[in-house]
């Protein structure tokens, strides 16, 4: 009975451990495009629409990441396996 | 401090990298907006795929799976976000810039990936204009078409809108160029 307790824990934190790289990784794409984008609008942009075009991009992109961060937290990760 | 951050976004400069002393901008053009409309309200239908999903499986995505979804929702609309963005940059970032002293095309092509020509303003022969179609015609777009002398290739500049004008400020300017006037008294964006 105890046994089976263990390896579920042990089944859990390593879909645990395994969904925080993948969501790190997915971030990292996420922000490493982010920067590709804003880089080009500020560095080459001529005139104020790219500017502007930068400014919504990087609030929409915060926000978007911090909504999906809370989501990310919240997610049962057991509740999958058990 | 806070009002010259603020008006980058209302009147920054038109100026660009490769800007020579003395050189001031006439015109800085940009495709025609009716181009970019078709892949943003793509977009804009892939946006509604998620909204969509929800109320149709309402009951059970509410009981079952609701923070899963809303993850995954937030997931996808983070790739949209990126989509429509690089879809923008792509559109602001191809330019035609006019000055008193050459016509330069800057070329994105993708990320790190950028193509720059330019001519010469006194080398401008003719410039013919091509609006072909009823969308481009009702909109007031087209292309520029642009024949330098010698046997030079010809400068293209596609979905321009109200090519006419280009045209018209394009051979003025080279005109005063060719006269030796040295400063253009119109400057604008078309």
């Amino acid at each position: 009975m105890e046994g089976g307790q263990n390896s579920a824990i042990i089944k859990v934190m390593t879909l645990q451990i395994a969904l925080n790289a993948i969501m790190f990784a997915v971030y990292l794409i996420f922000w490493g495009a982010a920067f590709a984008i804003l880089y080009h609008l500020v560095r080459f942009g001529v005139g104020t629409q790219p500017k502007r075009f930068a400014a919504v991009f990087l609030v929409g992109a915060v926000l978007l990441f911090t909504a999906s961060v809370i989501c990310f937290a919240k997610l049962d990760v057991a509740s999958f396996i058990l | 401090m806070i009002r010259s951050f603020l008006n980058l976004f209302k009147e920054s400069a038109q100026t660009f990298e490769e800007q020579e002393k003395g050189e001031t901008v006439i015109l800085l053009l940009r495709r025609h907006l009716f181009v970019l409309y078709l892949p943003l309200s793509m977009l804009g239908l892939f946006v509604l795929g998620p909204i969509l999903i929800f109320l149709v499986f309402y009951t059970y995505i509410a009981t079952n799976f609701l923070t899963l979804f809303l993850f995954l929702a937030s997931i996808y609309y983070m790739i949209l976000w990126l989509t429509g963005f690089y879809l923008l940059m792509m559109y602001s970032l191809n330019t035609v810039i006019v000055t008193n002293r050459r016509v330069i095309e800057r070329n994105q092509l993708g990320f790190f990936d950028r193509q720059v020509s330019e001519l010469h303003i006194y080398r401008i022969q003719d410039i013919t204009v091509s609006t072909k179609g009823i969308i481009p015609t009702m909109l007031h777009y087209g292309d520029v078409i642009i024949q330098t002398a010698g046997t030079e290739q010809k400068f293209v500049f596609r979905q321009l809108p109200r090519p006419e004008e280009v045209r018209t400020t394009i051979m003025k300017a080279a005109s005063m160029a060719n006269a030796g006037v040295k400063d253009h008294p119109e400057r604008g964006t078309i």
